[in-house]
């Protein structure tokens, strides 16, 4: 009879705990609004903006532009609270598909729209035209454009408003030619356009013991626009006449592109580590080990950084003084071949809201966030390209800056297929297949048509997927 | 008297069951029920949305998939180098410390297994060192005594030796304690009867040693290998994504992939996780089936 009350007694006390387990283990939504009666609004950012001269001490950290502009907004608008998170590198292609996995996503996020648009590709997106009507005219085309995506009814809508972005170029460390009189192999201050044969001659003059002129790395799909600028230069393309049904990599210019690398390699000018190097080739450059890398204009700022942590040592000529100078060169390619530049955009988009509420505090809140002044911090901030003409020219004070920003204006943009759906799924399988090449355990030429067969499977189960999902009906008849 | 025992001890019982409660829960929480769901994602397409029956469709996909079946051979070549090196090498030690004293046995008992509560991140990063091709120490050996310099985790020939290497060097400790704890459950006069019989020590080990060592040596060799094949820190933490050229990726680290790293595959990771836990219970079984026999002396 007592080890029956005592059971009991152990049932009735457990009750709490295991209630307590179930409620917050099944409560999939966030609370609408706080204690105060104001809408909470959750906004992720990416880790863009570190320092904002003009805000001084009150902008030091990754994060505090985020909630220095929450503050603002939140002073305008006391009906809405914003909570932002600042994610790491990391952080962002985990985190943020597991909470719309696990229902609490956030409201607003900042982010790469390689990586938003496969949110609205999966459907968990609201459309923002609603939010730069009549203002169209002001966003960047090519930014404005690469946001605008397909939706499942077929209809091209904004999925992220263009907040900034950045063009790759060809960064070199000039010093490293000046120091040893090698200077006039490279182009012009006044003109950094390279024709091929100069810039080989430039990297055969350069390179030995120590110094692999072009930092590159394959070991990982990040950073694969600087492998593919090579690519791009033999003429090679990714996919062709925005066609994601399947990629176009495989091709002649592709493999004499491929070939052109592995022999680079051969030749000293590749990092003999290539094929397992992660970021370590930016550290190559501080130290004056790589001297050329396909980079944003943003390089300048990095430098500055690497400048104050006492991280530059490059030294050509032994006379104990850093040799750097960040010089901007427009990427060079084979004759007869336009020179196609990457465009990257960062945009924000809204989760999808159940909440008309909430909705509406979000909406406002980027309308806010993509203000002219708004962009202008961002973009000065994070040495970016502004999403909004209106913001004017940031880079004024940079003259070197403002002229191959020109030139690249005038060329074509690279087709990297980042917001085509199988963006991801496609990148990630390309590294492997170059450091078959790289280690000699394929050809060029088989390690592109082995690239392209697993692309190709890829891209054949993403087609079955979306005809299956678009159309049940197709798939029951069959 | 005895009939009131009778009728509580039911009662009893049922109140026993409360005690089982603490360590119940979160075994069906975190083991039980993940394990049952990831079994049951794998025949289903989920999507950030919305989530279909799709049938054996991701398990009809492996048959063509070259990585996972890279995976799968890497993982098998990760068994072969490691589990017998493990076995061998901890009998070997434990017949080596376990004749010596007291505090000579407490101390390798010691040393062997502090690499295994250091932890897996510590020592990577220490390997990591080791095998660095510009300022690691293997490389200074080597070059200084053979003239020999190698990318050791860059080449696909070395890569996964030597990934072998590291995940031997925090295996040794558990059954090094196992076996000496094994040993120290040998009558003796076993010994001594075969020492009466002229048997030398080679003969007293393979004889009496090995067959009587059966129950600890199954109990490794499942243990072990059910834990290289679910190799996963070592490749992270060494490797970028299993290279070079999918060199080092093991099923672990492809599941891992395929879930979290942007593909979202998650319907495919546990198709991925379920063929693994096949095999893992079917390699399990074998082993019980062979090595599980009661042990004769003759």
């Amino acid at each position: 009879m007592t080890g029956f009350r005592h059971t009991r007694r152990q049932w009735l006390a457990s009750l709490p705990v295991l209630g307590l387990s179930a409620w917050s283990g099944c409560s999939r939504q966030r609370p609408v609004r706080d204690s105060r009666g104001r809408v909470i609004v959750e906004y992720w950012h990416q880790p863009m903006v570190q320092q904002v001269p003009e805000l001084g001490d009150e902008v030091k950290e990754v994060g505090d532009f985020e909630r220095f502009l929450a503050r603002r907004f939140m002073a305008e608008n006391p009906d809405i609270v914003i909570r932002t998170q600042c994610l790491n590198w990391e952080d962002l292609p985990r985190k943020v598909p597991i909470s719309v996995l696990g229902g609490r996503p956030p409201d607003v996020l900042m982010d790469y729209v390689g990586r938003t648009s496969g949110f609205w590709y999966q459907g968990v997106l609201e459309p923002l035209d609603e939010l730069v009507e009549g203002i169209e005219h002001d966003f960047q085309p090519r930014m404005f454009e690469a946001s605008r995506l397909v939706g499942s009814d077929g209809v091209r809508r904004l999925h992220a408003v263009p907040l900034c972005g950045w063009v790759q170029v060809l960064v070199l460390n000039r010093a490293a030619w000046d120091s040893q009189g090698l200077g006039d192999l490279l182009p012009t201050d006044e003109d950094p356009r390279w024709r091929w044969d100069q810039f080989e001659t430039a990297l055969e003059a350069i390179a030995g013991p120590g110094v692999t002129p072009l930092g590159m790395q394959c070991a990982s799909e990040q950073g694969d626009y600087r492998v593919l600028q090579y690519f791009w230069a033999f003429g090679a393309e990714v996919y062709h006449d925005r066609d994601y049904s399947r990629v176009a990599l495989n091709s002649p210019q592709g493999v004499a592109a491929l070939e052109w690398l592995v022999k680079a390699k051969r030749k000293g000018w590749i990092q003999s580590n290539v094929a397992t190097a992660g970021y370590g080739f930016f550290d190559m450059f501080w130290r004056g080990q790589t001297v050329a890398i396909p980079s944003g204009v943003s390089m300048r700022r990095t430098y500055e950084n690497a400048l104050r942590d006492g991280k530059i040592t490059a030294d050509f000529n032994g006379d104990g003084r850093v040799d750097m100078e960040v010089f901007y060169t427009l990427p060079p390619t084979q004759p007869e071949v336009p020179t196609t530049l990457p465009v990257s955009t960062n945009g924000l988009v809204v989760f999808r809201q159940e909440d008309p509420d909430r909705r509406e505090a979000a909406m406002r809140f980027v309308k806010f966030l993509t203000s002219t002044e708004t962009v202008g911090h961002y973009a000065r901030a994070s040495q970016m390209l502004p999403g909004r003409k209106s913001v004017g020219p940031i880079f004024a004070d940079q003259p070197d800056v403002t002229r191959i920003l020109g030139l690249a204006a005038e060329c074509p943009v690279a087709d990297m297929g980042a917001t085509s759906p199988s963006y991801y799924d496609i990148r990630k399988r390309m590294p492997p297949y170059l450091q078959s090449a790289f280690l000699g355990l394929k050809t060029p030429a088989e390690a592109l048509a082995g690239f392209e067969r697993e692309a190709e499977g890829v891209l054949r189960g993403q087609l079955a997927s979306t005809q299956s999902v678009d159309h049940p009906g197709e798939e029951s008849a069959q | 008297m005895s009939s009131a025992a009778i009728e509580t001890v039911p009662r009893f019982r049922r109140g026993g069951w409360m005690f089982l409660l603490p360590a119940a829960i979160p075994f069906v929480a975190f083991v039980l029920w993940p394990l049952i769901h990831g079994v049951a994602l794998g025949f289903f397409d989920v999507q950030l949305r919305e989530t279909r029956f799709i049938g054996l469709e991701n398990y009809y996909r492996l048959i063509g998939d070259e990585t996972f079946w890279a995976a799968v051979k890497n993982t098998c070549g990760f068994v072969v180098l490691v589990v017998p090196t493990v076995w061998v090498l901890s009998l070997g030690v434990s017949a080596v410390v376990f004749p010596m004293g007291r505090w000579a046995r407490s101390f390798f008992r010691f040393a062997f297994y502090v690499p295994v509560v250091a932890g897996g991140v510590c020592l990577a990063m220490v390997w990591l060192w080791i095998f660095d091709q510009r300022y690691g120490l293997l490389n200074h050996v080597t070059g200084s005594l053979l003239g020999l310099e190698l990318d050791w985790l860059g080449r696909t020939d070395t890569a996964l030796p030597s990934l072998a290497v590291v995940v031997i060097s925090w295996s040794l400790g558990q059954p090094i304690i196992i076996f000496l704890a094994a040993l120290g459950g040998i009558p003796p006069e076993l010994y001594e009867a075969a020492r009466i019989d002229g048997a030398g020590p080679l003969r007293r080990f393979w004889h009496v040693t090995l067959p009587l060592l059966r129950p600890a040596s199954l109990f490794v060799l499942v243990t072990q290998t059910i834990g290289v094949f679910q190799v996963f820190v070592v490749v992270l933490l060494l490797t970028v994504n299993g290279g070079p050229a999918h060199g080092t990726r093991t099923i672990v680290y492809g599941m891992y992939e395929t879930a979290f790293t942007p593909m979202y595959d998650f319907d495919y990771a546990a198709a991925q996780g379920s063929v693994l836990l096949v095999a893992l219970g079917t390699i399990a079984i074998l082993q019980f089936r062979l090595l599980g026999r009661k042990t004769r002396l003759d």
